[in-house]
């Protein structure tokens, strides 16, 4: 029989959406879009942030990581953010958006040192991405294609 | 149209791109109105359930099909149209909610997908649906600033009880614009980050106040009693010396730790009787040096088998945090096939599976086959890693009785670093049963975790007996042992391992 909730930790600075699973959680830094809530924010995340159990009831964010940089034809850097992130059982899947661009799946995974570290990413073509859910070994994105 | 991209985690340890699930139906149910799906959840399994917008359906697609064509459609005929803003999935129970009102409940048996009830008060703005992967908590969450989380637990006979509502403890405007909330759990942990839109400004500009995000923790079931094995025993030294540690006094034949080896014992606490049982076998046991020393990848993962004296069997999920501290207990329920695995040193071993017949009875352990550890070994075609860590193959032999019609066979597990590593280790064993093609395990090593693909097994129980040490090994400078581990037989409560006689 598992007890009630507890109120445990406030983080300020934590925007949704959020996810989280054992000793780590994810958010953003800024909102990010988000269909099917009742505000829907058109500004996006440039961090996503990695938040750690540190202690007993006690957490803070261990990581924050911006989209890995991507560079249109002419080698230009594309403006970028992030959209959308959920976690699993040690496996969070992000979003990445970038002005221009396709958006690409970042997968990321819990490193030897306890940090996150990217795994996996792959554009995806073809359209917009409007949602993600992450399972351990899993991950299905919902993805609105181009008429 | 919308569809799903889905992408599975491969052996190796990346990922791939497993195609697209289209949307079932057509346009007149409509699949192909552009907004397919409303919203979507992934079990652990890798099952993925969509609900589907404007129809009320549901749908579950199996991992491992190639077309995901639905497996099962779910539908209530009487709640029409709701089940489209969010959906959860355990194990065997789905959860929906629609843009408002309570939420509905399927229940899977043998006959396939139920619906059960409607769980949940009249909220409005539904964004969020969690299920437990044990099927025993469900959450609903509500944008709205009337609509609290709303926590649900099992009561045994498939439905599920209000347990709680958590309100968020927060100062705000007493007329915000608009609120916005979103809840995410897992682990027994609960997240909701809230945000409002700050009516202090220009009503045409987004400015939002400082999001809170607010973390509620949920003790994990604990066992009423314990045991499994006599002791487990793992060495795992990285450098310089390690202190020798006894064993245990417990009963029947234990490996013999090498006295050049580090050793840190596992032990239940044990009756008079020499019986291990009354107190949780967990890790805190060990010494903290070596909990530290194990914890450097972001938790331990102890798995204790128990008994709570009635003959019921069960299997306890341990987690530790970096500080050796517990974090999280999980229990299963009996008559489940169970894996186990310990980590060694930076190294993941599979260590025993077993099932507990329909009777709750474990059998003669002797008439089960005993695989033994036969080599370590460097796994040179690992996948590229990190220089600090290292693939192993593990490399197991069976020396015991095999049940009927079983095939005798070598079981390779390529070993790989432990969690969050680039890499999965699985240990495949295939036979043949009944003239059927039998999977009888396959542990995929997930970044720490494990998960168990159930073959076909009823009333079967294996031990993966590791007492007998063929393979001390040294591997770079990290010795490995493994060994002493012993399943225990269990009629009627009684317990006692094999060879107390």
């Amino acid at each position: 029989m598992t007890s009630l909730f507890e109120p445990t930790a406030q983080i300020t600075g934590l925007y949704p959406p959020v996810a989280i699973h054992g000793d780590s959680a994810v958010g953003f830094s800024a909102p990010t879009y988000a269909s099917g809530l009742s505000l829907t924010p058109i500004m996006q995340s440039a961090e996503l942030l990695f938040l750690t159990q540190v202690e007993d009831g006690e957490w803070s964010i261990t990581q924050t990581i911006t989209p890995p940089p991507k560079q249109d034809e002419s080698g230009e850097l594309l403006d970028s953010a992030w959209q959308y992130a959920d976690m699993g059982q040690g496996v969070c899947g992000a979003i990445g958006s970038y002005q221009g661009g396709e958006p690409w799946l970042f997968v990321y995974e819990i490193g030897v040192n306890g940090s996150w570290v990217l795994n996996y990413s792959t554009e995806i073509m073809g359209g917009s991405v409007q949602g993600i859910s992450v399972g351990p070994t899993v991950i299905a994105i919902k993805f609105r294609l181009v008429e | 149209m919308s569809v799903l991209r889905k992408f599975v985690k491969i052996s190796g340890g990346s990922w791939q791109n497993d195609g697209s699930i289209l949307p079932p139906g057509n346009a007149d149910s409509g699949g192909f109105s552009g907004g397919w799906p409303d919203a979507m959840a992934v079990a652990e399994d890798g099952t993925i359930v969509t609900s589907y917008i404007n129809t009320g359906e549901v749908f579950v697609h199996l991992d491992g099909d190639p077309n995901y064509i639905p497996a099962h459609t779910l539908y209530n005929p009487d709640q029409d149209g709701r089940a489209a803003s969010a959906v959860g999935i355990g194990t065997t129970v789905i959860v929906t909610q629609g843009t408002e009102g309570p939420a509905q409940v399927w229940a899977q048996d043998d006959s396939g997908w139920e619906f059960v009830e409607m769980i949940g008060d009249m909220y409005f703005e539904n964004n969020g649906v969690f299920v437990s992967p044990d099927d025993k908590t469900v959450i609903l969450s509500h944008a709205s600033e009337q609509g609290p989380i709303e926590v649900f637990t099992a009561d045994g006979t498939g439905e599920f009880n209000a347990e709680q509502t958590i309100t968020l403890d927060r100062d705000e405007p007493v007329f915000p614009l608009s609120k916005w909330k979103f809840m995410g759990a897992g682990g027994y942990q609960l997240i909701l980050s809230s945000v409002y839109r700050d009516p202090s400004l220009d009503p045409n500009i987004y400015k939002y106040s400082d999001p809170v995000a607010f973390i509620y923790s949920q003790q994990p079931p604990a066992p009423e009693t314990m045991f499994w094995w006599k002791s487990l025993i793992y060495a795992s030294q990285t450098e310089g010396p390690a202190p020798k540690v006894d064993p245990g006094p417990g009963p029947g034949p234990g490996p013999d730790p090498t006295p050049d080896l580090p050793v840190a014992p596992f032990l239940p606490e044990w009756a008079d009787d020499g019986t291990p049982r009354g107190s949780l076998v967990n890790l805190s046991i060990v010494d903290p040096g070596s909990v530290a020393r194990l914890a450097g990848i972001g938790g331990i993962y102890g798995e204790v088998m128990y008994t709570n004296g009635q003959g019921v069997g069960g299997l306890l999920v341990t987690t530790y945090n970096s500080l050796g501290q517990l974090v999280g207990i999980s229990s299963e329920e009996d008559n489940e096939l169970y894996e186990m695995q310990y980590q060694v040193g930076d190294i993941l071993v599979p260590m025993v599976w077993f099932y507990n017949d329909e009777d709750q009875n474990w059998k003669d352990i002797d008439t089960y086959p005993t695989v033994r550890v036969d080599s370590v070994s460097v796994n040179p075609f690992g996948p590229a890693l990190d220089s600090q860590w290292q693939p192993y193959d593990l490399k197991l032999v069976t020396d015991g009785i095999l049940p009927d019609g079983a095939v005798d066979g070598t079981y390779n597990i390529p070993v790989l670093p432990a969690a969050g590593q680039l890499g999965t280790g699985a240990l495949y064993r295939e036979t043949i049963v009944d003239g059927q093609f039998a999977n009888y395990g396959y542990i995929q090593v997930l970044e720490g975790f494990a998960n168990f693909d159930q073959g076909y097994l009823t009333g079967e129980l294996y031990k993966l007996d590791l007492s007998v040490i063929t393979g001390i090994t040294e591997v770079g400078n990290q010795y490995v042992q493994i060994g002493g581990m012993y399943l225990m037989e269990d009629d009627e409560g009684g317990g006692g391992f094999p060879d107390d006689d």
